[in-house]
């Protein structure tokens, strides 16, 4: 009856720590277990290392098992009933990371556009003549010393 | 309620609806974040930013998969960008520190951790664990915590990740093999210091 000790090629520490994924969710598609059995018995720094890597994973398994906190629900519905109130103020999606740069850039090119309307608004207005400039005028002007005053009298407000 | 239900009542902001959406996803939207950035309170952050999407693009689902599947892909898609940015933040936050250390202030840094013990408990496990799930890339990391933490299976995963079944696998396999690297590599440090500790005892 032939030994089936024999029969178990030697597992070496590299190809060990390379299965060991493998091993814990019992997919032996690309190794022997028994050789994996085998080697984990010989060689105690791989053993140790199987063991911390069990433990490493059993912590996804007690992951699994955090719950939020108790009023998680009734702080989201709060927040979401804010944002609804916010909502309406808003006729375009302003939170849109994609969107922002283009609003900023029509916002600049929008106030660039009100100072140059204003401004040329501005420049438009006649402004009322004060008494300095009345002075200048009524030397320039070439008139009768009685219409003169008629002028001034007009222009002056 | 069925999903057409819930999304034609969430379109009309009705409350029932809204209240249906956040008692039936509210736990399942956190913990999937939970398991992305290892934090409550930023989780329950992002569950709130989940439903705000869910609010305002009820609109754009089509129907082409389950609502449990689209609520899980904003999820996900969440999640990773909150990594993103809490990653340019450190960067920053670095950089800005090695400007400290020139200008003379003092740095507190964030040390690797010291094995103090002979074993290791299960906060360092779960630490090494996180870490090393957080440099895995991120369509491995989302195969990895989708399949691993939530539980879905693989035609769920492909779904959101919107992939084929058989990519699903082979990221899976990928990420399962780079973490068995990584969970090696960290397992042999700590083995070489606490034979370092043990030897450093018996001189003493």
């Amino acid at each position: 009856m032939p030994n089936i000790q024999q029969k178990i090629k030697p597992m070496n520490c590299a190809s060990f720590r390379n299965s060991i994924f493998a091993w814990s969710e019992n997919d032996f598609s690309s190794f022997s277990a028994d050789e994996f059995t085998a080697h984990s018995k010989e060689c105690a720094e791989c053993s140790q290392l199987l063991e911390e890597f069990n433990k490493t994973l059993a912590i996804i398994e007690q992951a699994k098992l955090i719950e939020p906190e108790p009023f998680a629900a009734t702080r989201l519905l709060q927040k979401l009933e804010n944002h609804q109130e916010s909502e309406g103020w808003w006729f375009f999606p302003v939170s849109t990371p994609v969107l922002r740069p283009l609003y900023v850039g029509l916002g600049i090119v929008f106030a660039i556009l009100l100072g140059v309307v204003v401004g040329f608004e501005e420049s438009r207005i006649i402004r009322p003549m004060n008494y300095e400039n009345l002075e200048s005028v009524r030397s320039e002007l070439n008139v009768p010393d009685v219409m003169k005053d008629d002028v001034i009298q007009f222009i002056k407000p | 309620m069925t999903d057409k239900e819930l999304i034609s009542g969430i379109i009309n902001r009705d409350n029932v609806a809204i209240q249906f959406l956040v008692s039936h996803y509210h736990k399942k939207v956190i913990k999937t974040a939970y398991y992305f950035v290892h934090d409550m309170k930023d989780a329950e952050d992002l569950a709130q930013d989940v439903c705000i999407e869910v609010l305002e693009s009820a609109n754009l689902f089509k129907g082409n998969s389950s609502l449990n599947t689209w609520i899980y892909r904003i999820t996900v898609n969440k999640s990773l960008n909150f990594i993103r940015k809490n990653k340019r933040k450190q960067l920053f936050s670095q950089i800005e520190s090695i400007f400290r250390k020139q200008d003379g202030f003092q740095v507190v840094e964030h040390l690797e951790p010291i094995y103090h013990e002979t074993t290791l408990d299960d906060t360092e496990r779960r630490m090494i664990l996180e870490r090393s799930i957080n440099t895995l890339p991120e369509n491995q990391k989302t195969a990895f915590i989708l399949s691993k933490y939530d539980g879905l299976p693989y035609k769920e995963i492909a779904e959101i990740m919107k992939v084929s079944l058989a990519s699903v696998e082979q990221l899976l396999h990928r990420a399962k093999m780079n973490l068995q690297k990584k969970l090696v590599v960290h397992y042999a440090e700590y083995s070489t210091k606490n034979k370092t500790n043990e030897l450093r005892k018996f001189q003493k």
